[in-house]
């Protein structure tokens, strides 16, 4: 008898075996993400919106800090949709979620995932939710950390009443939502890239350039890019210059059921392709 | 037997654009030890990726104990698969990789962590087991990962080329442990092209050229069953008293094509297309007193032979 239909016959109904088979992939997939050079590199990218929060909260230039001569909220602000949103997040998604499989792939050890008991679209699913949890979980806490800098000015005991009583609490969820967001949109997206594509340049090259450039893009086109959404769900506006295509950002309940959706969309279309998917690593 | 107790595969064919891989392959293979024999390229890996469903058919189809090779949650459950590919995931001890995938199958870590221990002892790699497999010597590799091809019991065992570098001592107890495989009554299908092996191990062979099954059956009766080879000459050798004599009453047989006497003067080699027929008369002379024989057999009906005359034998690996 086989240990699978052994672990049946222990009482293990079909539903328990499939959710210790997917939490084996989950937890395999997050010591592979957290444990490896691959965590050392999303960890020093994720610091970089620390570092230069604390930058312009700390070094006086005529006296008066960045945050306090323009005030903490659009400092962040602009520091978050810029540097964070508009690098950290897409290439730190890049990184990993492209080599979800195509790292497997040029390691030549995908195949011992496809010969377990587990439906390939599981596959997809559990490797896509552990690397969203790992992404996730680094780039949180980098926009809080960020974040709390920008009371540097106010002190403690400010943090705390702009955090409780004021619209700090609010902003900080907002940031932390449109994190998670980006690291599920584009992750969905980064993953079926690199089921398709050997070399993410070209791609993520015209996929970068189509996002930082979507407000130029007219109000139709807009609608085909990730961070369209992510903007409007962003807590404190900013233009986007004299040329921007001016549009009134989506509610937030389409922002975020349209990304969730677009992420299952794109997901199902790699596990389609997983399912199809031929191991020949000879022509990779 | 029913095809839920066999690997069935119907007319299958597989090709990477033009290039073939394997063509029309009609084979149902029961349990024991079957060999898959070929020289490189001729599509053993390719049959096996087939069989694992990490390859899909051009044609045919193919089950494994009467599951579909497309719906891995049943497949493997019961299938175990040792592939070619020498690779293996990033910093992994063999524990770890074994103990890992055992998880997949839904294990609870106990129950992993006991088997894991069973087979790391199985396939002798214990003293190893904390090591990362990145500094494992090529033998090792091969143990590990047939370790991890058969620690959750498969009743099924695919094993691409499983005694390359191994040696002998471990190779030895390699082929007893498939044989111990195949006495609890399970498959246990090797591809190889090292013959005198598989000769020795196997229940039954078969032999793969350029994509095609040139022969498939039990080894002794291999010859018998193909045609082709019924009519290439069989070498026959005898070890008698007055050599000479009997090449020259050989040579009134119209089925003896070539003959040579040994150096020593002992005896001699000889090719018929009629085996059977010799041997007959070797008898009656023996019986007539005409000569003494001191032994007589066939000299190449080992699995090489056929082997030989299947494939081309520029294409020999051994």
């Amino acid at each position: 008898m086989t240990v699978a239909r052994d672990a049946v016959a222990r009482g293990g109904r079909d539903w328990e075996l499939l959710a210790r088979q997917v939490g084996g992939l989950v937890r395999l997939e997050l010591r592979r993400l957290l444990l490896t050079r691959r965590a050392v590199i999303l960890g020093l990218a994720s610091a970089v919106p620390v570092a230069i929060v604390l930058l312009v909260g700390s070094i006086p230039i005529g006296g008066q800090t960045v945050l306090e001569r323009f005030g903490n909220r659009i400092v962040y602000e602009t520091i978050f949709e810029t540097v964070f949103l508009g690098a950290i997040l897409f290439f730190g998604c890049l990184y990993v979620f492209f080599n979800l499989f195509r790292g497997e792939i040029l390691e030549r050890s995908l195949h011992y995932l496809l010969l377990t008991p587990l439906r390939r679209e599981l596959v997809v699913a559990a490797k896509y939710v552990s690397a969203v949890a790992a992404v996730t979980a680094l780039f949180m806490a980098s926009t809080v950390f960020s974040y709390m800098l920008i009371y540097l000015p106010v002190g403690f005991s400010g943090a705390i009443e702009d955090l409780t009583a004021g619209p700090g609490g609010r902003h900080l969820v907002a940031y932390l939502g449109v994190t998670l967001l980006a690291c599920i949109g584009y992750g969905s997206l980064f993953t079926l890239v690199g089921m398709v594509f050997r070399n993410p340049i070209i791609p993520a090259g015209a996929l970068y350039v189509w996002e930082m450039l979507h407000f130029l893009l007219p109000p139709a086109l807009k609608k085909l890019s990730v961070i369209h959404y992510l903007k409007g769900l962003l807590p404190v506006p900013l233009s986007d210059g004299p040329f921007a295509v001016v549009v009134e950002p989506p509610p937030a309940a389409v922002s975020v059921f349209g990304l969730l959706a677009f992420a299952a969309v794109v997901l199902a279309v790699t596990a389609l392709i997983i399912r199809r998917m031929e191991i020949r690593y000879t022509e990779d | 037997m029913s095809d839920d107790r066999n690997i069935v595969i119907r007319d299958v064919s597989k090709f990477y654009g033009d290039v073939l891989g394997v063509n029309r392959v009609d084979l149902e293979i029961e349990p024991g030890i079957t060999s898959l024999v070929g020289p490189n390229g001729s599509g053993k890996s390719t049959l096996m990726n087939l069989l694992a469903g990490l390859l899909r058919p051009t044609r045919g189809e193919i089950s494994v104990l009467g599951l579909p090779v497309t719906r891995p949650q049943d497949l493997f459950r019961r299938f175990g698969y040792c592939t070619q590919y020498d690779s293996f995931p990033r910093g992994a001890t063999g524990w770890q990789f074994v103990f890992s995938y055992l998880l997949l199958h839904g294990l609870d870590r106990g129950e992993a962590e006991r088997l894991t221990a069973r087979t790391l002892e199985r396939v002798g790699l214990v003293d190893s087991a904390h090591r990362r497999i990145a500094g494992y010597s090529k033998g090792m590799r091969q143990r590990i990962k047939l370790a991890q091809a058969i620690a959750h019991g498969p009743q099924v065992m695919v094993l691409d080329e499983p005694l390359n570098g191994l040696d002998p001592m471990v190779r030895a107890e390699t082929i007893e442990l498939f044989r111990q495989l195949a006495g609890e009554g399970q498959h246990v299908l090797i591809s190889s092209h090292i013959l005198h092996e598989v000769d020795l191990l196997s229940d039954r062979v078969i032999l793969i050229s350029n994509g095609y099954i040139v022969a498939e059956g039990e080894v002794p009766g291999m010859r018998a069953e193909v045609e082709e080879v019924r009519e290439q000459p069989l070498q026959v050798f005898v070890r008698c008293d007055r050599p000479q004599w009997l090449a020259g009453r050989a040579f009134e047989l119209d089925h003896v094509t070539e003959v040579q006497l040994h150096d020593d003067g002992g005896g001699l080699h000889l090719r018929t297309r009629d085996a059977d027929r010799f041997l007959r008369l070797v008898a009656e002379l023996v019986a007539e007193g005409g000569v003494e024989v001191e032994a007589v057999g066939p000299a190449d009906s080992d699995l090489q032979a056929v082997y030989r005359y299947l494939v081309h034998e520029e294409e020999e690996p051994s």
